[in-house]
């Protein structure tokens, strides 16, 4: 599938499943699943250092090294406009000019439901400032496509709430958002399993953002590899183009003439 | 106890009580007895050198070409922030 490349915001990828680097157990964790995975774009989060550190504490960024990947800094944490531009700001900064950036601005601490006005706003700003905005948004095909008319690279609808593992809910409304989409359509958040990832692959998502869903498996190196096929395998699914279902008229896959008397 | 023993040392600053100037560092109150601070010399006693980061300074995002430059005063509220795991 060499030919079938991902293209976000100019670059081309050869894996489509995005991933996060939080909820492991240490560092070295963190590297041996996001290797497994096969994923280019990995995201970070932004956050203040502790004062007082030890010189010698070992940084993330120092196991993932930008040679080797795409850092995708979050606004994970923030539920005003103004904290998350304030945020990629300071991660555009720590990460040397790079302005590829992951938008989400929560509305509840409880369900972390995405608040699509304050996001709204914020990647109207984000994007006059030259930002290349991937957006986590809800599931509402009006919405999405409203952020893709004001500039967005890449519209990134839950599946299901963040941390829930719930799988797709609402395959039907991701099916109108990939429709009217004309930039990629990313799956983020709600992935449980590896079926999930293969439904959405299926459905004709352009990849998926997951985190917890490696992270919280009993093994997180093997459920890495398993996500990096279940991705691939939804993908050719979708590419081949599935059979029609039929509800009960029999149609043999054996010749039905030619049986033994 | 805010620090720990070892990086006591490195934190006297913080401690003087002649004329002190009050900062805020991550939403941390900071004083200061010393007469001019620039920010490459915050950077040292707080032992980042070495680390990835990034600060904003009074709101605004400062780019490490100015840190030499920039004095604190009074008053000044400082973010910095380091990349970290998240999804």
């Amino acid at each position: 599938m060499e030919s079938d490349k991902f293209l976000i915001a100019g670059k081309h990828y050869l894996s489509r499943l995005l991933v996060g680097t939080g909820k492991y157990k240490d560092f070295k964790e963190t590297q041996t699943a996001i290797s497994e995975s096969g994923a280019e774009i990995v995201t970070v989060a932004i956050r203040r250092t502790n004062i007082g550190q030890d010189i010698k504490e070992e940084s993330l960024l120092d196991f993932i090294p930008k040679e080797k990947y795409t850092y995708l800094p979050n606004t994970a944490g923030c539920y005003t406009k103004d904290d998350a531009i304030r945020t990629l700001r300071l991660a555009r900064e720590l990460l040397d000019g790079h302005n590829l950036v992951k938008l989400e601005v929560l509305g509840d601490p409880n369900t972390l439901y995405p608040n699509v006005v304050e996001t709204v706003e914020a990647a109207k700003v984000l994007i006059k400032e030259g930002f290349d905005v991937m957006v986590y948004t809800s599931d509402d095909p009006i919405i999405a496509k409203q952020l893709e008319d004001i500039g967005c690279c890449a519209i990134m609808p839950l599946a299901s709430l963040i941390g829930s593992g719930m799988g797709i809910l609402n395959p039907h409304n991701l099916e109108i958002i990939i429709d009217n989409a004309k930039v990629p359509v990313i799956v983020d958040a709600g992935v449980g399993t590896a079926s999930d990832a293969v439904i959405a692959m299926e459905l004709g998502c352009d990849g998926v953002l997951m985190n917890t869903a490696i992270a919280a498996a009993d093994n997180p190196i093997l459920m890495a590899a398993a996500m990096k096929k279940a991705i691939e395998c939804g993908r050719e699914a979708f590419l081949a183009g599935r059979m029609k279902k039929k509800f009960y008229q029999a149609d043999p896959s054996s010749p039905t003439s030619g049986l033994i008397k | 106890m805010l620090y720990d023993k070892r990086y006591s040392n490195k934190f006297k600053f913080f401690n003087c009580k002649n004329n002190p100037m009050k900062i805020y560092v991550n939403g941390q109150q900071k004083s200061f007895g010393s007469n001019e601070i620039s920010l490459t010399s915050l950077i040292e006693k707080l032992a980042l050198n070495e680390k990835k980061f990034a600060i904003e300074y009074n709101g605004e995002i400062i780019s490490k070409s100015n840190f030499s430059q920039t004095f604190l005063k009074e008053g000044d509220k400082l973010e910095i922030v380091i990349a970290v795991g998240g999804g």
